[in-house]
Formats: C-alpha cells, structure tokens, sequence
C-alpha cells in the first residue's frame, strides 16, 4: 500500500492545522487493517463502527475549537489484556474468550479522556507470556517486514500493527521484555516505564510485581504524547507512584552534551548468540549517541543470568498463582506454550520466591548505582533480529537469558528505539534504561538518536 | 540450600497441581522444571541477615 504513513506528532500537527480530519486518519487505518490484517494478524477485534462515530465526534469538537490535546483524534489500539467497558478482552485465550468487561482499565480511560480513537483490540500471546502459538483461539501476529518472520512478545500485535501502519499508536504491557521486544523486531520506539508511572488498574496481570504498561509507537516523540497521557498516580493501582509527572515532549529536542552512558559489555560482547549484524549495528549506535555528545563508558554489573534468575523465579511463582485455580481446572483451555511455562512455577517454594526477592533488591540497588554516574545504559534488545515465526523455541525464555529482564527486575525504565536493519531487512534494536522516573531523558536520547539517523524514514514494503 | 526434589518428591507434587496429567504430559512437565530448576539453584542462599526482600517494592518508596 503506498498510502502515506503517520507519526502520531506528524497527525498531530496536521489536525491542528486542519490539514487531515480524525475521520481521515481513522479511515486509513481502517482501509490498511482491511487490505493487510488478513497476512498479519495483528487485531483479534476491530471496532470500525465505534471508531468512525469517535472519530466523527473528534472531527466535531475539534472544528469547534475544542481540541483537548496533542492525541485527541488519533487513532490506537489495545494489546486485548488492557479491559475495555463492553468490549471483549481476551487475553488471546480460550480461557477468557467470551471475557466482556463492566470497566476500563485506568489507562484506557486515560486516552479515551485524551480524545483518542479506538480502533480495536491487538494479538498479544495469551495472557502475555510465551508464543508464538498456533493453538489459540486467533492465530498470532506476523512481521510486517515479513510475515514469515516473528513478532517478538508478547506486545506481538501492538509491534505489527505500529509497523504496518494499521493503528499509530498502541499501549503494550512488558514483564520480562514484552514491550521492547516486539519494538525491537518490528522497528518501533517501546517504552517500559519506571515500575509505578503508569498504571496497571484493568490490565489482566502476567506477574503483579513485573508488570509495567506503556506506550508503543513509531518514535521516541510519539511515545512521549501517549505517557503524557497515561502517566501519574491511580489510587486503583497499589503500587502506583505518587511522583510529579513532567512534560515529556518538552523534554525533547537539542543534543545529548556531557550525558554518561554506561554500557554493560558482559551482558552480551561476548555471547555466542549475539548476531554480527546486531552487535554492529548497537555498537554504530553508541557512537552516535557519543557524535551527539554522549560520554561513553563500560559498567560492571552482576551476571545477567543473576538478573534472568530472579525474574524468572518471580515471574513464574506469581504468574501460577493468578492462574493456580483455572491452570487446576481446565488447563487443557490454555495454549500448551503458555502451560508449559508456567506449570512449573507450581514447584517454586516460597523459600524459591523470598531468595529471589532478596536478590532483586541487591540488583535493584546496583542497577541505581551504575545509574549514579550515568544517566543511561545502552546495550542490545535482543541478541538476534526476528526470526522465522515457525521456528521460534517456545521455551526460549526459560532456556536463556534476555537483555530485557534486568529493567523489570529492577524497576528502571527502558527504552527501545529502531538503531538499524539487516541484509534482510529486519528492525534492530538499542536498548536505554534510564534512572527511576525519569523517562523525559530517555525519550529525549531516543528521539535525538531518530533525528541523527535514517531509520525512521524507512517503513515495511506491504 | 534447598534440596532439589528428587523424581518421587517431583511426581508427588505434580499430581498434587495437576492430577489428571498423562504419563506422557508429566514427563513433559518435569523435564520442562528442569530448566526452570536451574534458575532456581541460581538464586543465592546466603545472603546475609540484613538482606531485605524486595518486599515493598513501591518505587516511591525507593527513589533516592
């Protein structure tokens, strides 16, 4: 399709002008997930009726005057974990299928509030863990650089549709990965906030102390307008954090003068599996970031395996207890991905569980150390670009350690943005993490970073 | 140190969560435990008294 593709700021400034309508944008996605959802997947719902009578009611304010905001009439969508009043949210499981929420997560309020469009609900692996599976009630995403290829997980269908142009927008959750993975192999900007800025209120847990939810997007500019929107305090999530929330997208812009980075070199230098082109492409990064005025140097960490270990003993003892009395009645109803990996979480003692939680503090206090002198780490998403989808392990997260975990283990928030592509024209990913609650400077080298390079400027040929 | 359970103490504790599991499917599960055992004989045991869990991880209450 060669219809032009839109940045949610590029829209935004667009609709301010009068330039588009919010029925234009809302028609073009809906015209894109028609021509290419049936090879991607990425919707398990759309909602065209709804969308067109939310855009048509945006259209109407705004040419009163009445815009409330940079999102209001842009179009985005819901990895189907996040709880829509009346809508079906399935968590991409049988389990769950005829699931029809009485309320909106807090987040989903919040853009709503915001003036955005829903567009529909997004493939996510089932209850956000494992994948890709074959044996659910909706088949998984594809890649829109090549629908032969995998996604990443489990934000799979927000990663494909922000790539193929079929939402601009959507909010992902991330465990252990779950939202810079999928940005990282289909070519977006992910944020995974600090643990505590955004709510979890009415998004199905994977692991209540690991789950964080954030913004998708194509750049680092436009997931600072949908945090601006979702980001604060929500006395309906326990652990949300009671921290002023700045103005992010005013955070953007100018270069990165006299900013440390740290880079964690044994976390991946010399991992068998780091792919050639990958490791390239984020050591080419690195120094763009240091040509915009970056300082960068190696820090020493922990394993990442001792990262990786207490995230997954975590993970694995609180994910099986959310699902200990449907996994003791009906386990059959779950994908044999999803069961496999968490079955065994029934064997984690709680001795298992209080060792892991003491190793995480000790990581987590590191982590803010090496974040002392520096205000970010730089070090790869992932070791490889997508895959095939076909030949994806699906126990590979209890098999190795990813680069994602450390940032859920510890609680910092991290950033992916697209550094490159292979000879085969796949996404690569660098990874930020940033000090607690200060995204505004991660957004801030991500979009310098977009600036600096030619990578935005490159989309999937479909 | 925990102990890792041996195949009996494993099967005792597998019927326990999931008695309805063929021959087949619980051999399954516990070769899948075994990868997650291995993260689990990761997790250091001796830490010291003062080692707090992370059991109040609300981050306002750990920003420095």
């Amino acid at each position: 399709m060669s219809e032009r593709h839109w940045t949610i700021a590029e829209a935004s400034a667009a609709l301010d002008r009068g330039d588009v309508s919010p029925v234009d944008l809302t028609e073009l996605c809906l015209r894109r997930i028609a021509a290419l959802d049936g090879t991607l997947h990425s919707y398990v719902l759309t909602l065209p009726d709804a969308a067109r009578t939310a855009a048509r009611a945006a259209e109407a304010e705004i040419r009163a005057g009445r815009r409330r905001g940079p999102l209001h009439g842009i179009p985005v969508a819901l990895k189907d974990i996040y709880e829509t009043k009346g809508i079906r949210t399935t968590g991409h499981s049988k389990i769950r299928v005829d699931h029809v929420p009485t309320t909106d997560a807090s987040t989903v309020e919040a853009l709503a509030k915001a003036g955005t469009i829903l567009l529909g609900k997004l493939a996510t692996h089932e209850f956000a863990m494992g994948g890709p599976s074959f044996d659910l009630p909706f088949p998984p995403a594809r890649n829109a650089w090549n629908p032969r290829h995998f996604t990443g997980g489990s934000s799979s269908g927000s990663g494909a549709a922000v790539a193929a142009g079929l939402a601009l927008g959507t909010l992902g959750s991330d465990t252990g990965g779950s939202i810079r993975g999928p940005s990282a192999l289909c070519g977006l900007a992910g944020l995974k906030p600090s643990y505590g800025r955004v709510s979890r209120a009415g998004v199905f847990p994977l692991a209540f102390s690991l789950d964080h939810c954030g913004p998708m997007a194509w750049t680092s500019r436009d997931c600072a307008l949908l945090l601006q929107a979702i980001a604060g305090h929500d006395p309906r999530d326990p652990a949300s954090a009671a921290e002023p929330v700045p103005d992010y997208a005013a955070a953007l812009g100018g270069d990165l003068k006299g900013m440390r980075i740290g880079i964690p070199r044994a976390f991946f230098s010399d991992d068998p599996a780091l792919d050639r082109e990958v490791g390239a492409a984020v050591e080419q990064a690195i120094k763009v970031l240091g040509d915009l005025g970056a300082v960068a140097e190696e820090v020493r960490l922990s394993p990442l395996d001792d990262y990786h270990a207490a995230c997954l003993v975590i993970m694995l003892a609180e994910a099986f207890a959310i699902h200990e009395t449907d996994l003791s009645k009906r386990w059959r109803d779950y994908g044999e991905i999803f069961r496999r990996r968490i079955m065994p979480g029934a064997f984690i003692s709680g001795v298992d569980y209080v060792q892991a939680t003491r190793l995480r503090r000790r990581l987590a206090d590191e982590m803010d150390r090496a974040l002392e002198r520096n205000v970010a780490l730089a070090l790869p998403t992932g070791l490889i670009a997508a895959p095939l989808i076909d030949a994806v392990p699906g126990m590979a997260f209890l098999e190795k350690a990813v680069l994602t975990s450390p940032a859920n283990v510890t609680g910092h928030p991290a950033l992916n943005v697209c550094c490159g592509f292979t000879k085969a024209g796949l996404p690569i990913g660098l990874q930020l993490i940033g000090r607690r609650f200060d995204e505004a400077t991660l957004l801030r080298m991500g979009d310098a970073y977009e600036r600096a390079t030619p990578w935005r400027g490159r989309r999937p040929e479909l | 140190m925990t102990k890792p359970m041996d195949g009996a103490a494993f099967a005792a504790a597998a019927r326990r969560y999931f008695p309805d599991l063929t021959a087949a499917e619980a051999a399954q599960l516990e070769r899948d435990w075994q990868l997650v055992a291995r993260w689990v004989a990761r997790v250091p045991r001796d830490l010291p008294y003062e080692a707090e869990p992370a059991h109040c991880f609300t981050p306002d209450r750990r920003r420095r």
